[in-house]
């Protein structure tokens, strides 16, 4: 009797067990073609964390061009190095920590782990923080790709090749007038794509290996600086930046980067533009 | 009548309810005189830990929030468990405030509501609703459990119950989802075991088996599936696959006895799902990175230890083989976060603060272990142990070896001493995710000797020394180098305890800071501790200077950084 009895509690196994599932349909999306997401203007900011003593962001880094190759011109991608594992080498040509970095580093949160990526600085559903894992990258950027921008930015450069000084001039246009934008800030950054230098991979140190949409320099606040008073009183506001680049930077691969996000209780990032000089 | 009324932020309704059950159903009932009268009772624990950060950079201790800006950080847990007409109610308040433990680099505050629970045993069926803590087997398929050092608490939030079919054979189900902080992750949980045992009445005594089965279903979220599709849709076509939301682990084990020989033996299958692979190799756009990618992979485990325990011998072997048996809630968690399932370590749990530096911590992917474990004793003076791990990849590559060897005598009541070697082969390329740095070696012996001076006064020392292998590329020795470590305590019972320890860094190594001449430093890590007892209350006040390194609790194990500040810990029980 007792191993009938058994036998019939192990028969709640088919129940929980049973029934073939229907999956989900995978569309590998090659370079190049255009992406399911629907086609309004948002640009979305993605904020990695990197060091040049971390094993694994090789592999980060490789996830963010295959994403920026899948999702071409939406994604503004900022490789910040800060926090453990950004102490250079002694072997290293540059030194890619930035106050500017560190500042955002305290402002965005300390990550489990590296590399680490903030999303349009959002706090998703079911996340405990801002900052996600690789494997989170891609969900998290689609479902802000499909979100209406609430700006329009709109980024004008002129470089100098003999005096290396560099204008730039930000125009942000409101698209929706019913929200409330006390809050609200500019940030604007320069990154610099394709830097040669020392980096730990999985394979050894590397001397040569080739750091991407690396920050350089915020040229406003690393916090961002307000706009939300003028925007308030009227449908479009412009700042101009003038900055003198650094001899070993190379102006060539650098990119500006201007988002409008929000500030104090949220972050929230409400558009990016990216463009080269 | 016990009044008893807790107004806290956020707390769910359910809890509430269960309050209100606690005050109605044991109203009139909480004080000592009902509770002799067979009524309810009362009892429960605290814990809490106070922490001033002082930043020393030196050492590494800086750069977090707390040695930043916010200087300090604490966590509490107080625990009430109440019983009353066959029911038992437990209510856990945990506090964290700008606490290092969920992220040793970051800052995390909240409060609320850890865990509930309420369970009633109705004759032969036994219910349970809350925050469940349970394991199938050995914890290779299901194990829900609480470590705090880690702040890992994967209680399963839902309803159990359990079914005696007889006085020997137990049925259990159980529903959920799993914890996350004061929230719960999306995927549910569930799960069936059928544990029993088995003596024939003839042979009681001579030999007995506890069988048992499990079987455990996960099924994953919409979120973290579309999430999961995404990250798919980026990668090239070789390495897509179609993911399944449903994934499930099954697991049988025994327990057999024959008089002083006890062998246990576990087998588990998980069906095929996505995981995370950490040393996957990619190739895209003419470049191949290792690193983290999603595979798709089904899952085994096999675990089996054989035992044998007579007058003063004991003997240990063990085995296990691990292939793919990552199993969370979803495969986008990391770490400690999300597990469903537990895998046992293999390799001795170490005390002493040397020969627990390096540790090897379960590789989920794959790994083959053996560990043996030799206890003798020979009269009442002398107890020999030797135990010795070997730990390799499914394709023979060593992750770690350990031999240990330790002798104790006693002197009468009043004396004892203990000693011993440790050697150790450790890949730290592996555990620690440094590749390049050679198999880290160590010789580590050891010594202790406690003596009672009297009833009252009693002292102890500790000595290690750890000597590390030669890094022939970097010309220095291995990781941190060679350590040496002495501690003294002085005990006066039943109260107070002092204690002062040292760990020196008398041989830096390749990753020891540096001065401005580029110059390695010899560093100090002082430690001193006062311990203080009364009653069931418990004190500690602590000045630590703690060097960084991989620290692991009950077989997980995550990277700390340096400590530098004072400690004040409070326990309790009631």
């Amino acid at each position: 009797m007792k191993i009938v009895k058994i036998f019939l509690f192990a028969f709640l196994l088919i129940p929980m067990f049973s029934c073939k599932e229907i999956g989900p349909v995978i569309t590998s999306l090659a370079p190049g073609t255009p992406n399911p997401v629907n086609m309004r203007n948002r640009v979305v900011l993605i904020e990695e964390f990197s060091g040049v003593r971390c094993v694994n962001c090789p592999a980060g880094s490789q996830d963010l061009e295959r994403l920026s190759a899948a999702y071409p011109g939406r994604l503004a991608i900022v490789s910040i190095h800060a926090g453990f594992f950004s102490n250079p080498y002694p072997e290293s040509r540059f030194d890619f920590r930035t106050p500017e970095g560190n500042g955002l580093l305290n402002l965005l949160g300390q990550p489990l782990g590296y590399p680490s990526a903030v999303i349009n600085r959002r706090k998703f559903e079911g996340e405990a923080d801002l900052q996600l894992g690789r494997a989170q990258w891609p969900g998290f950027i689609e479902q802000e790709l499909a979100k209406a921008p609430a700006f329009d930015i709109r980024l004008s450069s002129s470089f100098s090749t003999s005096t290396r000084e560099l204008r730039a001039d930000v125009d942000i246009v409101r698209l929706d007038n019913s929200a409330n934008f006390q809050d609200i800030r500019l940030s604007v950054f320069i990154v610099e794509n394709n830097i040669a230098d020392a980096q730990l991979t999985p394979e050894g140190k590397r001397e040569d290996y080739l750091h991407k949409y690396v920050l350089r320099k915020a040229l406003t606040a690393f916090d961002g600086s307000p706009v939300g008073t003028d925007l308030q009183a009227a449908p479009s506001v412009r700042r101009s930046y003038v900055f003198t680049f650094p001899s070993n930077w190379k102006a060539e691969s650098c990119r500006l980067i201007a988002f409008v996000h929000r500030s104090g209780e949220s972050w929230e990032v409400l558009q990016a533009v990216e463009k080269p000089f | 009548m016990g009044i008893f009324h807790i107004r806290l932020k956020g707390v769910g309704r359910a809890v509430w309810a269960v309050s209100a059950i606690v005050l109605l159903g044991g109203s009139g009932s909480l004080s000592a005189q009902d509770e002799k009268s067979g009524g309810g009772h009362v009892s429960g624990n605290l814990q809490s830990n106070a922490n001033f950060f002082m930043r020393d950079s030196l050492i590494g201790a800086a750069n977090t929030p707390q040695y930043d800006r916010q200087l300090y950080g604490g966590e509490a847990w107080l625990n009430l468990n109440y019983s009353n007409r066959g029911f038992d109610f437990g209510l856990r308040l945990d506090v964290f405030n700008n606490s290092n433990l969920l992220n040793p680099t970051d800052s995390y505050s909240g409060e609320g509501i850890g865990n509930w629970f309420v369970r009633k045993q109705v004759d032969k069926l036994g219910i349970q609703a809350g925050y469940i803590y349970d394991q199938i087997g050995s914890g290779a398929i299901f194990r829900a459990y609480e470590e705090r050092p880690q702040l890992l608490d994967n209680a399963l939030v839902g309803l159990r119950l359990s079914y005696d079919i007889d006085p020997n054979w137990q049925v259990r189900a159980f529903t959920g989802r799993q914890k996350q902080q004061f929230g719960m992750y999306r995927s549910v949980i569930r799960g069936l075991a059928v544990d029993g045992f088995i003596s024939p009445r003839r042979a009681k005594g001579e030999w007995s088996m506890a069988p048992g089965f499990g079987a455990v279903g996960r099924t994953l979220d919409d979120l973290s599936m579309n999430n999961l599709v995404a990250t798919l849709n980026t990668y090239p076509s070789q390495y897509a696959f179609v993911p399944k939301y449903n994934a499930f682990a099954f697991s049988a084990y025994n327990t057999l006895s024959v008089g002083n020989l006890s062998w246990y033996l576990e087998g588990a299958y998980k069906t095929r799902e996505s995981m995370n692979d950490p040393f996957a190799t990619t190739a895209a756009n003419g470049d191949t990175v290792t690193g983290d990618r999603f595979v798709n992979k089904p899952g085994t485990l096999f675990y089996t230890s054989l035992s044998y325990a007579v007058d003063r011998l004991g003997i240990t072997v063990e085995a296990k083989r691990t292939d793919h048996f990552t199993f969370r809630t979803r495969p986008q968690e990391q770490l400690n976060r999300g597990m469903i399932n537990f895998l046992p370590p293999m390799a001795r749990v170490n005390t002493y603060r040397l020969n627990s530096r390096y540790n090897a911590a379960t590789q989920e992917i794959g790994e083959m272990a053996f560990q043996m474990d030799f206890r003798y004793g020979i009269g009442k003076a002398w107890k020999f142990n030797v135990n010795g791990a070997n730990i390799t990849k499914l394709n023979g590559d060593l992750l770690y070896r350990e031999l240990f060897l330790e002798v104790q005598r006693k002197f009468g009541l009043k004396g004892n001493l203990i000693a011993g070697i440790q050697r150790q082969e450790y890949n730290q390329a592996v555990y620690e995710f440094k590749p390049g740095v050679p198999l880290l070696q160590t010789w580590a012996p050891f010594l202790e000797w406690q003596y009672s001076i009297s009833k009252r006064y009693s002292y102890r020392f500790e000595m290690q020394y750890m000597r590390t292998g030669m890094d022939e590329q970097a010309k220095a020795r291995q990781d941190y180098g060679d350590w040496l470590f002495g501690a003294v305590e002085f005990s006066l019972a039943p109260r107070w305890t002092f204690s002062l320890s040292d760990m020196f860094n008398v041989g830096p190594g390749r990753n020891s800071p540096v001065d401005a001449t580029g110059k390695k430093r010899l560093l100090h890590y002082p430690r001193a501790d006062v311990f203080y007892a009364v009653g069931p209350n418990n004190f500690s006040l602590s000045f630590v200077k703690q060097v960084e390194g991989v620290v692991c609790t009950g077989g997980i194990c995550r990277l700390e950084p340096a400590f530098s500040g004072i400690k004040f810990s409070v326990t309790s029980s009631f």
